[in-house]
């Protein structure tokens, strides 16, 4: 599966700021696009593999902490780069409370905008690369009976094949071939490795296994 | 002859009972009817008759007046001296006069001026004094007020601080004080000229020969006080005495009498002026130091707002050596790269331009100013500090340029305070709506008004005339002096400011400022 090109969103009031940002990002090859707003931003962005945000700190209308705040309640995990022209403490702790890669004050040198933003986006593309297996272990998790779905909750639980047996009114033995089962249509190598996927797909909290 | 018989009488003294002959009679008759007090005296001094008008006045008997049992009647301050003048002028047979208080009946004493002649018989022969008094209080009595008012006069004008002469309806000096003639010699001016009895008006007009401005409208004044056209005149002028420069003020008042006339003073107000000067220096400094002092606290602001140029430099120059680096770069996005840093350049020179005009200690400049766009100004300049608090700025202005006169640094200085001020309530209050509004509008033909309007936290009713007072602040940095300079910019622009509370919440602050007639935009 081949890696979709990285995009860099730029969010700065200042359309020359924005200018000169986005011709940087094209020189260094990356996908540039830029909005004025943290709105224009909202409306225009789509998940679509891995890439990073670059917003400026004060914007009219929603701010960037704001645009971070909603970001995260929407769980929409884009790395961002934080850049400034007035630089405060307090403002800055809060940027990297919330996730931030990197909090800029401007004016910066290029070199350090873009390791800030090598990095950004080397996170988005494990986020990418473990959404995408997740992405799997929840459509294997689609493919289990109904069942095998029941099985699987008991196993995660930590549960004997006699405790699953005796709450789903069943016998040992049909468990055991359940079980069984569920280990080869998740693909699992052993009953951690299951129990481990299962948990991270809850932890993700945007799919609900059971 | 009234004499004879007379002197006939004087020689029966003592022997009133005698017969009178009829022209003694006729002498008494006359002598009681004459419309003055007469008396007779003797060879030995002694006063041997007195007609009815003296002893009426007196209110005693012929008898307790004859002899110089009249003394007991004249005061006792005046009798020495009366004695004194009689004796003297009897002895050489002299007239005399003099004046004394006798006491009327009524127990106050009078003012008697009393004139006595030696009387002589037809042979030359000496033969005593005959007087005639006339009661002269009234007349000494106006002579006193005359002379009182006159001295009070006199010395009014001779204690006035400046230096002051008195013409009459023709230009002529009538009286002057001494502070006039120091003056004129201090100046070294023709002394006879500036003194009583010459021509001031001519003197005037000679100066205005010479070129004198001031001494032109003097000379309008004084002749329009002269002929009654206006009541008063007053203006400054500059001068110089003795090697210093000098400011004076004339005045001209017109003199209340009948035959007119007028009163010219100059008044020395070199030392008001130089305080006026002195002050004005220092309210200037004292605006400059507020004007520095609110950049300080801006700095914050002013250094995000020159931050994006350079940020967007600094990066273009960078993409650009990275082009040229990479080998075969494309020049016409050189070219478009070169022409946003020059543009981004110029945008930072105007930041610092524009700050550095606030901060530059320069007199005032009065000019034709349009009000929305010194609102402008001030809005470029505080727009990065609204972002940073997160405030909104709505600008709703007249849609016509709002002409005045004024000096637009100064101008620059109300509004820049009034709406830090606003963006500081709205921070302060941290409610949610946080929107600052500045208005301008014309208020009438003749004022225009600019408004600045906020949600902060408002002003306490009894606050709103004090927070113009010197040194009267809520936050704990700042002078305080920041309105109360504003107040006296906007009134020395012929102005006016007030506050009011908002209308749910926050404050108004608002400015009338005399509209600039003049026509062309």
């Amino acid at each position: 599966m081949s890696a979709p090109e990285p995009t860099v969103y730029l969010v700065d009031d200042d359309a020359s700021v924005c200018q000169s940002l986005a011709r940087l990002m094209k020189a260094v090859g990356y996908r540039a696009r830029a909005f004025s707003s943290s709105d224009e931003f909202l409306r225009h962005y789509r998940d679509e593999g891995p890439a990073c945000l670059v917003l400026d700190m004060h914007l009219p209308g929603m701010t960037g902490l704001e645009l971070q705040r909603t970001l995260t309640v929407a769980h929409r995990s884009l790395p961002i780069v934080f850049i400034t022209g007035h630089g405060d403490v307090p403002t800055s702790v809060q940027a990297m409370k919330g996730g931030a890669v990197d909090f800029l004050p401007k004016p910066f040198l290029d070199a350090d905008l873009l390791k800030a933003v090598g990095q950004a986006l080397d996170r988005s593309a494990q986020q990418h690369a473990t959404g995408l297996k997740l992405e799997r272990v929840r459509q294997r998790l689609e493919g289990l009976t109904q069942r095998e779905q029941q099985v699987l909750a008991g196993v995660v639980e930590g549960k004997l094949n006699k405790q699953i047996a005796a709450e789903l009114g069943t016998t040992e033995k049909t468990v055991k071939v359940h079980r069984g089962r569920v280990m080869e249509k998740m693909e699992a190598s052993s009953v951690a490795a299951l129990v481990r996927d299962v948990e991270r797909l809850r932890a993700d909290g945007g799919a609900k296994p059971f | 002859m009234v004499t004879n018989v007379r002197l006939r009488t004087v020689d029966r003294r003592g022997q009133l009972t005698a017969r009178l002959d009829e022209s003694e009679q006729r002498f008494l008759r006359l002598a009681d009817a004459a419309p003055v007090m007469v008396w007779v005296s003797g060879l030995d001094k002694g006063c041997t008759y007195f007609n009815r008008r003296w002893l009426d006045f007196t209110g005693r008997s012929l008898e307790q007046e004859l002899g110089s049992g009249w003394s007991t009647g004249i005061h006792r301050n005046d009798f020495e001296r009366c004695l004194e003048i009689y004796t003297q002028a009897f002895d050489a047979r002299r007239e005399f006069s003099m004046e004394y208080r006798l006491r009327h009946h009524s127990g106050e004493f009078r003012w008697i001026w009393d004139i006595g002649a030696p009387v002589f018989g037809p042979q030359g022969i000496f033969e005593g004094y005959v007087g005639s008094c006339v009661d002269v209080s009234e007349r000494k009595r106006a002579e006193q007020r005359l002379r009182e008012s006159r001295e009070m006069v006199s010395s009014v004008v001779a204690s006035l601080y400046g230096h002051v002469a008195v013409l009459d309806r023709t230009g002529h000096i009538i009286a002057v004080n001494d502070e006039w003639l120091r003056f004129v010699r201090d100046n070294g001016a023709d002394e006879a000229a500036a003194s009583v009895g010459a021509s001031y008006l001519e003197a005037c007009h000679k100066a205005v020969g010479l070129g004198d401005e001031s001494a032109e409208k003097a000379v309008a004044a004084i002749e329009g006080v002269l002929n009654g056209s206006r009541e008063h005149f007053s203006m400054d002028y500059a001068c110089s005495s003795q090697g210093v420069d000098r400011w004076c003020e004339m005045i001209v008042n017109s003199l209340r009498r009948p035959e007119g006339g007028a009163i010219v003073s100059h008044i020395d107000i070199t030392a008001r002026r130089r305080a006026e000067v002195e002050a004005q220096r220092l309210q200037q400094e004292l605006s400059h130091l507020a004007r520095v002092s609110t950049m300080g606290e801006l700095s914050a602001s002013l250094a995000h707002e020159l931050n994006q140029p350079l940020t967007a430099i600094l990066t273009n120059a960078q993409v650009a050596q990275r082009l040229i680096a990479a080998g075969n770069p494309d020049l016409v996005e050189l070219g478009e790269i070169l022409a946003d840093i020059v543009a981004d350049d110029q945008r930072a020179g105007e930041v610092v331009h524009r700050v550095r005009s606030l901060i530059h200690k320069g007199n005032v400049e009065t000019q034709r100013l349009d009000l929305n766009s010194v609102v402008w100004d001030v809005v470029r300049l505080v727009r990065s500090e609204a972002l940073i608090k997160d405030v909104k700025v709505i600008l709703e202005l007249n849609p016509l340029p709002m002409m005045i006169r004024g000096d637009r640094i100064q101008m620059q200085q109300v509004l820049l305070n009034l709406i830090i001020n606003g963006l500081e309530a709205i921070n302060e209050s941290g409610s949610g709506d946080a929107t600052l509004v500045v208005r301008t509008k014309l208020a009438d033909e003749q004022w225009v008004q600019v408004s600045v309007e906020d949600t902060g936290v408002g002003i306490e009713d009894s606050a709103l005339e004090s927070i113009f007072q010197p040194f009267h602040t809520r936050k704990t940095k700042g002078m305080g002096m920041g309105l109360s300079i504003c107040r006296s910019i906007v009134q020395a622009h012929g102005g006016r400011i007030w506050a009011k509370r908002g209308g749910e919440r926050g404050a108004e602050l608002h400015v009338l400022l005399p509209v600039d007639l003049e026509l062309r935009p």
